[in-house]
Order: structure tokens, then C-alpha cells, then sequence
């Protein structure tokens, strides 16, 4: 992963919202005790930075937001995922008993 | 950015609200908890004609009435004798960003651009964050859109990941929080560091967007079979689903059409719960949502929420998450169309449901929604596994949420639930009860009550009777 950042690189920055003892009391108590973070995108607007760095940045939308710099070109995480056994046999089994049907019902003419 | 403590911009909410959406609710409360809702509707939506114009201007609606004819045959195969009703779908994945929500989205831009705003921001984990965003596109719009991704260990929910990349794609700001309802604060935090419009799921506008929908199915059924549907099914959550697509049926005439709401069942699960958050499958269309919205749909971040489920709902179903999962492998490998889980929840509930009706009788499915990395069954089962949810083949009742997933290993196996609507009026009062602090209501606050949850004054009057009982009880 890239540590470093130079200006107009796209980053992902942290922010804090909320601290814990901030949040309101109607919360569960497991919510209550993390605090409310934000993660946004923008290209950096500093010279240079390492990931842990506070850094600004510039939206898609030109506006600006500082936090700390967590990843640099950050990449999309989520996939497809695995090959699923539960999901695997519906479609063939579904489609067999169509065919099943629709050779039953040329039988029976 | 400062970020001012919680309570001092919470008590700022109205007059935050009031800028963002342009709307003085105060013109259209009558008394106490009542208020003209029908006047609001039309003197703060746009009307039928308006829409469909807005909406063919950015490329929405019109989407295909599909018949799912081999779904339909083996429903048939699978019934007693006679039964067996013909499902048709509406292939809302067909609109600009891949779901029906493009249509609400349509009029909130419209009405932002029209007013002059520089910018649009939803508050959103769902579909109707890209549908901003792409509207927003269209008009040249900024857009912002923040959503609640993260538990607070950083582990991000794969299908609001991808929305957010959709999003992100589409030239939208996206904040992505960890889990809290104080996403409602951050979001007046934006909206009056911005000015921007807000762009709620619940104005009028919004919600009078989703018309057209129901219009188009009245409408396409009556030309291609002469009739209207038996039945339209529509996946329940906020409750603007319903509401828009119940009013647009009924403004094309189609009155007898009994509309039937739908949702995943995860009972048991917190929605603004740190361990609970990323134990679910379904981030959308389901009972965290569905349940509170239809006894309290004045939850929402508008003072009047024009979603008013229980006003419009003949009926409600839930399904389990695995019933779900296994109705859009059907979708793919028997009709070959390829779409988001969530969408298919009311797909679902038809299948169940069919069987039960006549051979000759037509449900529609009310939705699709698009499908992709992140919001396939094979993503967020994948995710379920690794956080220790159990999933396994067998019968679909045996679903836990939070802990096991339980495909079903033959369509028989579907059973949608009936939600006992009687307990959800019941609810709906107790809900008045609490939020007002009170439990003595006008004759006017009564019949708005009535006419609000489809029942006659006198059963109002019953149920706050048994409340004020309860109380005399304590």
C-alpha cells in the first residue's frame, strides 16, 4: 500500500464527529462507547504527506476537509465475493424441473 | 469545519430543515397532531402531468412490465389445482442508476434547480443515493451524499460500499460514517455549512415521484390484458414506496387493485447497534425500517413525512433473508435477469403468495433493482460467512437474523409471513400517545388518526381507551 501523498493525489481522510461521551444517551450502550467517525475522498491539497499526516483535501465537489490521511488512491474493497455451495444447485435444479414439466406436457399430448 | 456539539444543532432542526427544503409544514397542520395531508400533497408536490414530463426530461420511468413466464409456470406446477396466479415485474433496474428511487429522485433535483440551489444532499445508504447523484449529473448540480457504512471497527457493509462507489462514480461527495442515528445531526451540520437543498426521502415532492410508477402499471396492464392487477407488491421500508406507488394506481383508476407490502424480517437486530450492524445481509427494504415507519412515519427528518404507509397498505408480508436470496437466483437462471437481492424482496412475497391465488389472478411485482459487486447474493453471503453467520440449506423458518441464514432447497419452501396490521394501528396510537405526552385527542386529532391508519374513529377512540386503561393499571 502507498505510504506517501503528494498534492492532487486522490486520499482518503479520517475525521472524527462525535467523541463517546458526546453521543446522545438514547444510543445502545455498544454504540455509545465508539465514537462517530467519517471517512471521505478528495485530492490533496498540501504538498506532501504520509499516511498518520493531517492533511487537507478538495471533494469532487470542491469542498474542503481536513482529517488524518488513511489511504492513498484508495481502492474499492468489495467483490463478488466466494463461490457460495447454498446458491449453487437452485438454478440447475429449478431449470430440470422445468424441463421435466414441459416434457411431461408434451407426453401427455 | 467546526463541529458544534450534538444538542445545540439538534435544537436548531426545524429552522435547518424549514431552509433546506423550502416547505412551511405550519401552512398544513389543522390541530394538534392532524394536518391536511392531501392538500399538502398537491399544493407541495408537483402534479401527474408535471411529473411525467420532469421524469422524460432525465430518461426516467417507462421501465418494461415484464411476465415471468417460467417463473409463473412452475408456481403453477408447485400449486393445488387452480391456483397459481401469473407475475408480471417491473424492471425499475431500467432506470438511470439502477432502481425505482431515480423517480423520486427526479422531482427533488427538479425542484432544487428550480429553486435555484447550488447543490443537493441526501442522507442515504440505500439506492436513492446514487439516484441523487445521477439526477444531480443531469442538472449540473453539486451533490453530497452521506451515508452510514462502517461499524467502528472500519468493516464497511459490501452493498452500501457500493453504493457509495456509485455514488462517488456519478461526481458526488460521499461522507461515509460508522453506524449512529447521528448521521441526522452531521447531515444539519451540512446542510447549513452548504445551503444546499435537501433532498429527503419524505417531501412531497419525493414521494409524489413514485406515482408514475404505479400509473405505468395500471396503465400497460389495462392495454396488454384488459384489467387491472389483483394485486401489486411492493417492498416496504421508509414507506414512500408504497405510498407513491398506491397513489399513482389509484389516480389511473385502479381501485381495486389490493397493494401488499413487503420486507425482510430482522427481528431481533438493532439498527443503531455497533455488534448488530454487520450481522445483517440486507441494508435495505426491511423491518428495521418498515416496522417503525409505518407506526411512526413522522420519524423522518421532515416535520410531516408525506410516506404514510398504513394509510395506503392493504396488507404486509415479511420474507426471510434467505427466501430472498434464493428468489433472485430464480430470477437469474430461470428468467434471466440479473438483479440486486434487495429488489427482489417483494419478488418474493409474490411467489409466496401466488399460490395461494387463482390461476387466472395477476400480481405485479412493483421493482428491481440493479445488481453488482457488493449487492449480489454471493457478496453479502460472503460477508455473512465471514462474520460467523451460519449458512446452510434447508427450511427458510429456521432463519435467524444476526446468526443463520437458511436457503431454501425447494420454492415450496417459501412462506411469506401476514404482519397482523391490527397490532401496527395499535402501535400507531400507542406511538401518538408517547410522542405527544398525552392521551386526550380532539375529535379532529381522531378522525386525521383514522383516516391516517384506514380504520373507523371509534376503533381510535377503543385503542386509546385500552392505553389510558394500561395506565390506570400502573
Amino acid at each position: 500500500m502507498k505510504k506517501n501523498a503528494k498534492q492532487g493525489d486522490w486520499v482518503k481522510i479520517h475525521f472524527r464527529i462525535l467523541e463517546p461521551h458526546d453521543r446522545p444517551d438514547h444510543i445502545p450502550e455498544e454504540t455509545r462507547k465508539t465514537p462517530l467517525d467519517a471517512y471521505v475522498n478528495g485530492f490533496m491539497s498540501v504538498e506532501e504527506a504520509q499516511l498518520g499526516d493531517r492533511v487537507s483535501i478538495r471533494t469532487l465537489i470542491d469542498r474542503e476537509y481536513k482529517g488524518t490521511l488513511v489511504e492513498v488512491f484508495p481502492a474499492h474493497t468489495h467483490s463478488f465475493g466466494k463461490a457460495i455451495p447454498a446458491l449453487l444447485e437452485i438454478g440447475p435444479k429449478l431449470r430440470a424441473k422445468i424441463r421435466e414439466g414441459a416434457d411431461d406436457h408434451r407426453k401427455v399430448q | 469545519m467546526t463541529i458544534e456539539k450534538y444538542n445545540d444543532v439538534m435544537a436548531r432542526k426545524n429552522e435547518i430543515m424549514k431552509k433546506a427544503v423550502g416547505i412551511d409544514y405550519d401552512r398544513f397542520r389543522t390541530e394538534g397532531i392532524a394536518f391536511d395531508y392531501e392538500q399538502m400533497m398537491q399544493e407541495a408536490g408537483y402534479s401527474i402531468e408535471e411529473i411525467i414530463k420532469i421524469q422524460m426530461s432525465t430518461s426516467v420511468g417507462n421501465t418494461p412490465l415484464i411476465e415471468l413466464k417460467n417463473i409463473g409456470n412452475l408456481v403453477r406446477r408447485i400449486s393445488p389445482k387452480g391456483k397459481g396466479a401469473r407475475i408480471f415485474l417491473k424492471d425499475e433496474a431500467c432506470n438511470p442508476s439502477g432502481s425505482f428511487k431515480d423517480r423520486r429522485a427526479s422531482v427533488s433535483v427538479f425542484h432544487a434547480h428550480k429553486h435555484g440551489f447550488p447543490g443537493v444532499v441526501a442522507a442515504t445508504s440505500g439506492n436513492y443515493g446514487a439516484a441523487v447523484a445521477s439526477q444531480a449529473a443531469k442538472y449540473n448540480l453539486k451533490c453530497m451524499i452521506l451515508q452510514e457504512t462502517f461499524d467502528s471497527k472500519g468493516v464497511g457493509q459490501p452493498e452500501i460500499l457500493e453504493k457509495g462507489r456509485s455514488c462517488e462514480a456519478l461526481g458526488a461527495e460521499v461522507v461515509q460514517m460508522t453506524v449512529g442515528p447521528e448521521l441526522f445531526y452531521y447531515f444539519l451540520v451540512c446542510l447549513e455549512e452548504t445551503g444546499f437543498f435537501n433532498a429527503s426521502l419524505y417531501t412531497p415532492f419525493g414521494i409524489s415521484g413514485i406515482e408514475t410508477l404505479g400509473m405505468e402499471i395500471a396503465t400497460e396492464m389495462k392495454l396488454r390484458e384488459n384489467r387491472y392487477p389483483d394485486v401489486v407488491l411492493v417492498t416496504h421500508a421508509g414507506g414512500g414506496n408504497l405510498t407513491g406507488t398506491a397513489r399513482g394506481l389509484r389516480k389511473a383508476h385502479a381501485d381495486g387493485t389490493r397493494v401488499i407490502g413487503a420486507s425482510v424480517d430482522l427481528h431481533g437486530l438493532h439498527m443503531a447497534s455497533d455488534v448488530d450492524f454487520n450481522r445483517k445481509s440486507f441494508t435495505t427494504g426491511h423491518t428495521g425500517f418498515g416496522i417503525p415507519f409505518a407506526v411512526f412515519p413522522d420519524r423522518s427528518d421532515v416535520p410531516l413525512n408525506a410516506a404514510r404507509p398504513l394509510r395506503y397498505m392493504d396488507d404486509y408480508y415479511l420474507v426471510t433473508q434467505g427466501e430472498v436470496f434464493y428468489t433472485t437466483e430464480m430470477l437469474a437462471q430461470l428468467e434471466g435477469l440479473q438483479r440486486g437481492p434487495a429488489g427482489n424482496t417483494s419478488l418474493c412475497a409474490a411467489i409466496g403468495l401466488a399460490r395461494k391465488m387463482e390461476k387466472n389472478q395477476i400480481i405485479v411485482v412493483q421493482e428491481t433493482e440493479y445488481t453488482s459487486a457488493g449487492k449480489c447474493p454471493s457478496a453479502q453471503l460472503s460477508f455473512a460467512l465471514d462474520h460467523g453467520i451460519r449458512v446452510d440449506c434447508g427450511d427458510p423458518s429456521m432463519d435467524e437474523p444476526g446468526n443463520r441464514i437458511v436457503i431454501p432447497e425447494r420454492t415450496e419452501q417459501i412462506a411469506p409471513k401476514k404482519v397482523d396490521l391490527t397490532k401496527l394501528r395499535a402501535s400507531y396510537v400507542n406511538q401518538m400517545v408517547k410522542s405527544t405526552g398525552r392521551v386526550d385527542f380532539s375529535h379532529e386529532e381522531i378522525r386525521f388518526m383514522a383516516e391516517d391508519i384506514r380504520c373507523h374513529s371509534d376503533e381510535i377512540k377503543r385503542l386509546i381507551q385500552s392505553i389510558k386503561n394500561g395506565l390506570n393499571d400502573q
